[in-house]
């Protein structure tokens, strides 16, 4: 089909061999392409083995916009079973490897088995090598971006792990674009447990777009739309702006979520780093909007500059009480090139910072000193002293120490919770809860349903109904590929996909068909788990935020997220434990094997 | 007694200590003297404007449903206008205004008003010890007394008061009717004017706090400022306020028309529920929040 390959390489680590599987068309027109299509893959591959065991696949997939320079559209999607939360774990990332990854003919990898040796798999229009990667094995990612391209060329792009990936921590992630990273749920440890330390691709080969001209027109004005008022924030400031407003709306994580407001917020807001250490700005691959804002340290001479999200400034800041933008520059400086998620390397230092002032950790934990902090960091990535149990992510190490360390742990299903408090954010709280990967706030985007409305919704009915709606948006989204930062540009979302799939591979699919496959991408992704061992309750959110009395008006309490819960299930035609009708799956055409 | 009025507004001509004719000072976006019109509008059924000359009759010609009438007693001061106004007035009783009182009280001319009895010459408030004037209700049996005065060069009025039968409406009563009433203010100079103003922007209104949030923070160069406003307003007044208290808005965070806010904005009540464009109703010390509508990150 146009705008696919229609194949994708199956490689086996344990005895470095590959093989080219072609992809029906109806998968294809089913699944979309990313995070789509690598959960058919993950599928189908699944071996339902432990994360980090060789069986356990890895996918890496492109999608039918990929390569088209339709703005926002060079993302990749990965798909494995995520050692953090044991069931689907699915992450993404902006980058050049996917337009070039799906130039070399393939629209997916799907990498299976673990080899003897470091390895690296390099990957062009006609041929797949294994490289040894012994000399690079240990490096840091930018070291290791660096030396590939210096080896390589600049040619190839790189999708590569770091020490953290290497040494198995659980939320380690993959890194590429120096600056970019797929880095939740922990896809980097199953990459470093088959003893691979990167990718390189290059592949130059023409994408077959059924109407060209008509694409090339779309690409234009779509670029013209994204430089309008719906993406004012992300161009200007960036989302670090984010903290002012939720830390005035008491919903800023602060503490490990003990509280939802930080005294010191005004030192490490968006504003206050864009006043004070604001760099410059910079565009992921093939992307007009430029979210990102390069920020740098201005406390000495030796300045250190990183791509800095809200999500980073509020996990590692306010979450731990840190109010220095420099300290938080230089701990995101550091997880970026030890490939460690900022998200759960924060929440999981503040689980153990609460777990040992409680006596369930014998070892102090001290981040008093930036100096210190960024010890704690790197002692994880390398798995030294505590290190080594916080490496493993607050659910894994609170079920380790026990007690009641678990009531410190915040996260759901094993992954951290992002930094939004869903306290009185009923939409988010709920998605959170569902997520099939876990605490993510990007599957579902559901703070959007809270956020921009006339009122804040307190029906769990409607909530339920418009986070299900949301979710399947969402995957359509990701599975397309488009940047979730594009979203309001379109008039008409669906419409306008399905107009743009048409045009790219001559096949008609109508909104209402998107909006089945987005459905369709979902249920599949809950089937993975259920086949991985969930049960209802796994959907859930930690007790701390259920039941904090402390706090004013609060709307999410353990009834109201059950009943949410329950509309939700309805809303998804699935039964009242959470589990998906063999109807349903008839319905969506998913084959249940 | 005869129900009906006459309002008597003195408009002499431009003002030394101001600089500036006082009539014609703009006052709230229009001449002060309207002020005065409008507020003794519905109590009385003719207004005469007394001034000085013809030339200044001309000046005044604009002003719409009233009667000008130029000062039979020219240079005798408040005593020669009321004179006047008194002998053109249809009614027996006049109401009879200085033009520099922004804040004339509806409820307190109602009540002098009503004080007004058949027997009664001049009804007129008090406050601090000082008589208003030209803040009082005089009756025609008041000309002759005046006539006799202005003949013999005796401009005080309040010479005529102990002539006349006068009643005084004291302070505790106009505290009853009005607290802390400005209806007595009038403008002298500069400063008063100010003052006027001050008090124009906040008097009936409340104070609320307007918090700015990501550009709109960046832009205003504050977290927050604070406003007067009418309790009941739309989402489009409210915008016009913000416009004029922070101009720097308008184009990146403000529409230019100053109409409503960019579609990159949204502006939530005291949090993130929006206002909405039917009228709403503030409270003291209520926030308005303008952030941006692009929550993701």
């Amino acid at each position: 089909m146009n705008g696919y390959n229609n194949k994708y390489l199956l490689i086996n680590l344990d005895d470095l061999t590959f093989e080219e599987e072609k992809i029906e068309d109806q998968i294809l027109y089913d699944y979309l392409g990313g995070t789509g299509l690598s959960t058919y893959l993950l599928n189908k591959y699944s071996s339902n083995d432990d994360p980090l065991s060789p069986s356990n696949p890895l996918v890496f997939c492109s999608s039918p916009l990929t390569g088209t320079r339709l703005t926002t559209t060079s993302k990749y999607s990965i798909a494995t079973r995520s050692p953090l939360t044991n069931f689907i774990g699915d992450s993404m990332s902006s980058s050049y490897f996917a337009d070039k990854l799906k130039k070399t003919g393939f629209d997916a990898l799907v990498i299976r088995g673990k080899s003897n040796k470091y390895k690296l798999i390099k990957i062009t229009n006609s041929k797949v090598e294994f490289l040894d990667a012994t000399n690079i094995w240990g490096k840091t990612t930018s070291e290791t971006e660096s030396l590939l391209s210096t080896n390589l060329g600049s040619d190839f792009s790189f999708a590569s792990i770091g020490p953290a990936g290497e040494n198995l921590v659980r939320f380690a992630g993959i890194k590429n674009d120096g600056g970019r990273m797929a880095a939740r749920t922990g896809v980097g440890a199953v990459m470093g447990s088959k003893n691979l330390k990167a990718i390189a691709v290059n592949g130059n080969q023409q994408i077959k777009i059924y109407n060209a001209q008509k694409i090339n027109e779309i690409r234009k004005e779509l670029s013209i739309k994204s430089l309008g008022d719906s993406t004012e924030k992300y161009r200007t400031t960036g989302t670090t702006i984010n903290m002012s407003l939720l830390n005035r709306l008491e919903m800023l994580p602060t503490k490990n979520f003990s509280e939802s407001t930080f005294k010191e917020s005004t030192k490490i807001e968006g504003e206050n780093l864009i006043k004070n250490h604001f760099s410059k700005k910079a565009h992921c691959a093939n992307c007009t909007i430029g979210c990102e804002k390069i920020f740098v340290t201005n406390d000495n001479n030796d300045p250190i500059t990183s791509r800095l999200e809200f999500q980073t400034t509020a996990s590692l800041g306010s979450n731990l009480g840190i109010n220095d933008p420099n300290w938080i520059i230089r701990a995101s400086s550091l997880c970026d090139d030890l490939g460690m998620d900022t998200i759960s390397t924060g929440v999981t230092i503040s689980w153990a910072i609460e777990a040992s002032n409680n006596g369930h950790l014998k070892e102090p934990i001290d981040i008093s000193t930036e100096q210190k902090l960024l010890e704690l960091i790197k002692n994880i990535a390398y798995r030294n002293s505590i290190g080594n149990l916080l490496a493993e992510g607050s659910k894994i190490a609170s079920e380790t120490i026990g007690n009641k360390s678990y009531l410190y742990a915040m996260h759901v299903k094993g992954l951290e919770i992002p930094s939004y408090d869903p306290r009185n954010l009923p939409a988010l709280a709920l998605a959170l809860s569902v997520s099939t990967k876990g605490a993510c706030h990007n599957r579902a985007s559901a703070y959007d349903i809270d956020f921009n409305n006339k009122e804040i919704f307190i029906d769990p009915q409607i909530i339920a109904k418009k986070t299900k709606e949301s979710e399947d948006y969402s995957a359509v989204l990701d599975s397309m590929i488009w940047c979730k930062f594009l979203r309001k540009s379109f008039d008409d979302f669906y419409y306008e996909s399905s107009d743009i799939y048409s045009h790219l591979t001559g096949e008609i699919i109508s909104p209402e068909k998107l909006k089945i496959a987005g459905e369709r991408i979902n249920n599949l992704k809950k089937l993975f788990n259920i086949n991985n061992g969930w049960v209802r309750k796994d959907d859930n959110l930690p007790e701390r935020l259920l039941k904090n009395k402390s706090k004013k008006n609060q709307i999410i309490s353990n009834n109201f997220l059950d009943s949410m819960i329950d509309n939700y299930y309805y809303f998804r035609d699935w039964d009242k434990n959470g589990n998906i009708p063999t109807k349903k799956l008839k319905q969506l055409n998913i084959k249940s094997d | 007694m005869n129900d009906l009025l006459t309002g008597i507004i003195l408009a002499g001509g431009k003002s030394r200590r101001l600089g500036r004719d006082k009539a014609l000072e703009l006052f709230n976006e229009r001449p002060l003297i309207f002020s005065v019109i409008d507020a003794i509008r519905s109590s009385v059924d003719e207004i005469i404007l007394i001034v000085n000359d013809s030339a200044r009759k001309k000046e005044l010609a604009f002003i719409k449903n009233v009667k000008i009438v130029v000062d039979t007693y020219s240079d005798s001061g408040s005593l020669g206008g009321i004179y006047s106004g008194l002998l053109e007035a249809q009614n027996s009783n006049a109401i009879v205004l200085a033009c520099d009182m922004p804040f004339v009280s509806k409820n307190i001319i109602n009540t002098m008003k009503n004080r007004m009895g058949s027997n009664v010459d001049i009804v007129i408030p008090e406050t601090d010890g000082y008589k208003h004037s030209t803040h009082a209700i005089y009756n025609k049996n008041c000309l002759e007394v005046i006539d006799q005065q202005l003949k013999q060069n005796e401009y005080k009025i309040s010479k005529i008061f102990s002539k006349c039968k006068t009643i005084i409406i004291t302070e505790n009563e106009i505290d009853e009717i009005e607290p802390n009433s400005k209806s007595f203010f009038n403008i002298n100079n500069e400063s008063d004017l100010d003052k006027a103003n001050q008090i124009f922007n906040t008097m009936g209104k409340i104070k609320i706090k307007i918090e700015f949030f990501g550009t709109a923070k960046l832009v205003a160069k504050q977290d927050f400022i604070h406003l007067y406003t009418k309790k009941q307003v739309t989402e489009n007044e409210l915008i016009k306020l913000i416009s004029k208290a922070k101009p720097d808005l308008i184009g990146q965070i403000i529409k230019k028309d100053t109409n409503e806010l960019k579609k990159s904005y949204n502006l939530g009540i005291n949090g993130i529920k929006n206002i909405s464009d039917k009228k709403i109703f503030l409270q003291k010390n209520d926030s308005i929040l303008i952030f941006s509508s692009q929550s993701g990150g």
